[in-house]
């Protein structure tokens, strides 16, 4: 038995002797149900925009010895006491998976009179990373050579990273007298 | 009349009436002011060459237009749908961003006046007033990098949508 609701029994038995009347009530409740759905939903737009940008790849070293730009070893005095000099590497970088490698070259010391120091009389090593990176020389090796020096090895992801080289000079020799200079080249390269 | 026929009238008659009511119009219209189908803030630095950091900011504006008949009030939003995040999937952080509305045309209430962090989920731009009436407004897009932003390309997107009440 199926009662609309608002209706009384003898309105339902009503309708159901009028079969014309009952279709005419149905077809007006669907025209107003039809009418008030559409006016009930709330109306919508929507519009997509897309937000982009490039973030540019920089890859920066930075060498900072103790007294600025000059590694200073002297006055110098044969079989005096060990000097030592360091300079403090970092790389600054916001490349993602890019590792890096560090070389040194130093490939002569020279006086102004042209005399060559020693090469096995400066020394250097280089610590690890604070972030991961890995010295290549952590024991003293002779730093004036011809060839370039792998000093160190970024992690795999690469990233910035800082770490520092020590230079010593043992004075186990009788050089020259004289003002030695030479210059050192610190090279970042990609793996 | 034939039994067929009557019902057919009947579908006519129906139809047409809700017909009458999807004419009506109720439109939101999203450009960029800088003529891109995008908010492109272009190519940034986060970092100077010799490694430095650098305040970078850069802005973009979209225009939002509501184009109505309906007379009902309605709601301006946009919902971000994500942190922008590159290729490899590194994120930018959303507080980098900020965005503020102005309003060109409406008599509404500007709910983005002041310049707020963007965020995901629904933030309101624009409640308008209770005739419904159309609008436009601009919004400012502003995006600081951070220092040593890891570098790519970001994306993400923002939804607008208006909605009556």
């Amino acid at each position: 038995m199926i009662y609309v609701q608002g209706l009384k029994r003898n309105d339902v038995k009503y309708f159901r002797r009028h079969p014309r009347l009952w279709r005419l009530f149905a077809l007006i409740s669907l025209i107003i149900v039809s009418m008030s759905a559409g006016n009930a939903l709330a109306a919508v737009d929507t519009e997509r925009l897309e937000m982009k940008y490039e973030i540019e790849p920089v890859r920066a070293l930075q060498v900072q010895a103790d007294s600025g730009t000059i590694l200073r070893f002297g006055p110098l005095v044969p079989n005096a006491d060990m000097t030592e000099q360091i300079l403090s590497v970092s790389i600054a970088t916001n490349e993602l998976d890019a590792g890096y490698r560090i070389y040194q070259e130093l490939p002569y010391v020279t006086s102004s009179q042209g005399n060559a120091f020693p090469k096995t009389e400066v020394l250097m090593w280089a610590e690890d990373g604070k972030e991961g990176g890995v010295s290549q020389i952590k024991s003293p090796v002779p730093a004036i050579s011809k060839k370039k020096i792998l000093i160190f090895v970024s992690s795999k992801k690469g990233g910035p990273d800082s770490f520092r080289i020590h230079y010593r000079v043992p004075n186990q020799s009788i050089y020259d007298a004289g003002r030695y200079l030479g210059n050192v080249r610190i090279i970042l390269d990609a793996k | 009349m034939n039994r067929h026929l009557k019902t057919l009238l009947f579908c006519f008659f129906v139809i047409g009436i809700n017909a009458g009511n999807s004419y009506a119009v109720f439109r939101l219209n999203v450009e960029s002011l800088e003529g891109e189908d995008a908010i492109d803030f272009g190519r940034l630095k986060a970092m100077e060459d010799g490694g430095t950091p650098i305040p970078v900011t850069e802005s973009k504006r979209v225009r939002l237009n509501v184009t109505t008949d309906l007379n009902q009030p309605y709601i301006v939003s946009q919902m971000v749908d994500r942190e922008p995040v590159n290729t490899r999937g590194v994120p930018t952080p959303l507080s980098a961003f900020r965005v503020f509305a102005t309003l060109n045309r409406g008599s509404g209430t500007n709910r983005m006046p002041n310049r707020i962090p963007l965020s995901t989920g629904e933030t309101q731009i624009y409640l308008s007033d209770s005739a419904g009436e159309e609008a436009e407004m601009i919004l400012q897009y502003d995006i600081e990098v951070p220092p040593f932003q890891r570098a790519g390309n970001y994306r993400t997107s923002i939804t607008y949508r208006i909605v009556t009440v």
